[in-house]
């Protein structure tokens, strides 16, 4: 396993599941948890930590 | 200590300060933005946007220069304006995000470039959105003056669903949302054209086809490539150039009685798109943007993507950013 593939894995707040993720995950990333479907942001690396990610606002977009 | 510290160490280039990627979320384009930077061997730090407060007047945060990638429009032109308060040069300059966020600013500054854009009128109140729409006739297309992702856009297509959309805005709490940003619905080949422009480069073009009449990526539109035309370059970096010009996406409607419009021009370009089925455009896209972020360093500096041996530091006080690790 190279340094690019290397999967970490961490809880979702929701469902306990186990979510992969990968080595280079940054803070604010934002993963489907493959247990439940949530959206997850992630708040925190080495250990990642993940929470509900935020409802898309009014003002968000390109 | 905050992030800054945390990630400003990684790599050196210039005289050590990190260019800063401020963003909302870390999508699929930041994360090809920060490869793009750590491949030239920059150093990056990951700003959180929600996370950034400052005192007027305190000493710059140790940037060398500031990509501001926040997805939300009220602190994307915060971020801007921030970095500019300081003198770190950031992409895009608040002026280029207040002017593409605004529908009815970006269409008058547009127009008055000489750029062709659809019919337009502008009331000031839903009470006189009726005379807007008689101004461009029917069907006609109302749009929120500060929205995105295709969201809040209404085809009236008779004067029953005028009333109805009209009575609706009048309803909204918001003054904003009392805006009339009507325009001629423009009949096109059911798609748009997206030019992704850096500086005074065209970078690419696709199409975006979608089943419906609003073809926005974010609502599952599918995007192919478009021949980048000389035409179809000379009005996408002179509508850039328009708005101040930056790392910008120009939106194009092709209309079916010949006319090539000028839509609008997007500050906070998302280019996951131009990924589908060819992933080197997006690449070619994040390379390109990165260059162009590196071209905004100040006088003096190592030139960009020039890598050096020393170990990156920080200096000065950095605007605070709450909790240790955003
Ligand atoms: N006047 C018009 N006539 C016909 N179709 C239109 C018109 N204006 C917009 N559209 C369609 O709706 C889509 C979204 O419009 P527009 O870009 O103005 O909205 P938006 O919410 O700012 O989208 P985004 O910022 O994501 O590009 C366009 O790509 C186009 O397909
Ligand atoms: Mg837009
Ligand atoms: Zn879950």
């Amino acid at each position: 396993m190279t340094l690019d593939t290397m999967t970490e894995r961490a809880a979702c707040p929701d469902c306990g599941a186990g979510v992969g993720l990968a080595a280079d995950t940054e803070v604010t990333e934002i993963v489907v948890c493959t247990g439940c479907a949530v959206e997850l942001e992630v708040v925190a690396v080495g250990p990642v930590t993940l929470a509900l990610a935020p409802e898309i606002e009014e003002d968000w977009g390109e | 200590m905050s992030d800054l510290t945390r990630t400003g160490a990684e790599a050196g280039t210039g005289d050590g300060r990190p260019v800063a990627l401020i963003a909302s979320r870390v999508r699929f384009e930041e994360k090809l933005l920060l490869e793009a930077f750590r491949r030239r061997g920059v150093a990056v730090v990951v700003i959180d946007d929600r996370t950034l407060s400052y005192r007027v007047g305190d000493p710059a945060p140790a940037w060398r220069m500031a990509c501001n990638r926040s997805i939300a429009g009220t602190r994307r032109l915060e971020v801007s304006r921030m970095c500019e308060a300081f003198g770190i040069p950031v992409a895009n300059s608040a002026s280029t995000v207040a002017v593409c966020d605004n529908k009815i600013h970006s269409t008058l500054v547009l127009h008055a470039a000489g750029l062709p854009v659809p019919v337009t009128a502008v009331a000031l109140a839903p009470a006189a959105g009726e005379e807007a729409l008689r101004r461009v006739g029917l069907p006609a297309v109302i749009k929120p003056v500060n929205g995105s992702w295709g969201r809040g856009l209404c085809k009236i297509n008779d004067i029953d669903a005028a009333e109805a959309v009209l009575a609706l805005k009048e309803s909204l709490p918001s003054p904003q949302q009392q805006l009339i940003y009507a325009q001629e619905f423009v009949r096109t080949p059911q798609r748009d054209i997206r030019v992704v422009v850096a500086g005074d480069c065209a970078v690419t073009a696709v199409h975006r086809t979608g089943e419906h009449w609003i073809g926005n990526v974010a609502r599952g539109a599918r995007t192919s490539r478009c021949p980048l035309t000389p035409e179809l370059e000379d009005l996408a970096l002179r509508a850039a150039k328009a708005v101040g010009g930056g790392l910008l996406g120009v939106d194009l409607l092709e209309s079916d009685d010949g006319r090539l419009l000028v839509n609008e021009v997007n500050s906070g370009v998302e280019f996951r798109g131009a990924a589908v089925g060819d992933e080197s455009t997006a690449f070619a896209i994040a390379e390109a943007f990165a260059d162009y972020v590196l071209s905004e360093a100040p006088q003096g500096e190592a030139s960009p993507g020039k890598v050096t041996q020393g170990k990156a530091r920080t200096a000065g006080p950095a605007p605070s950013q709450e909790g240790d690790n955003p």
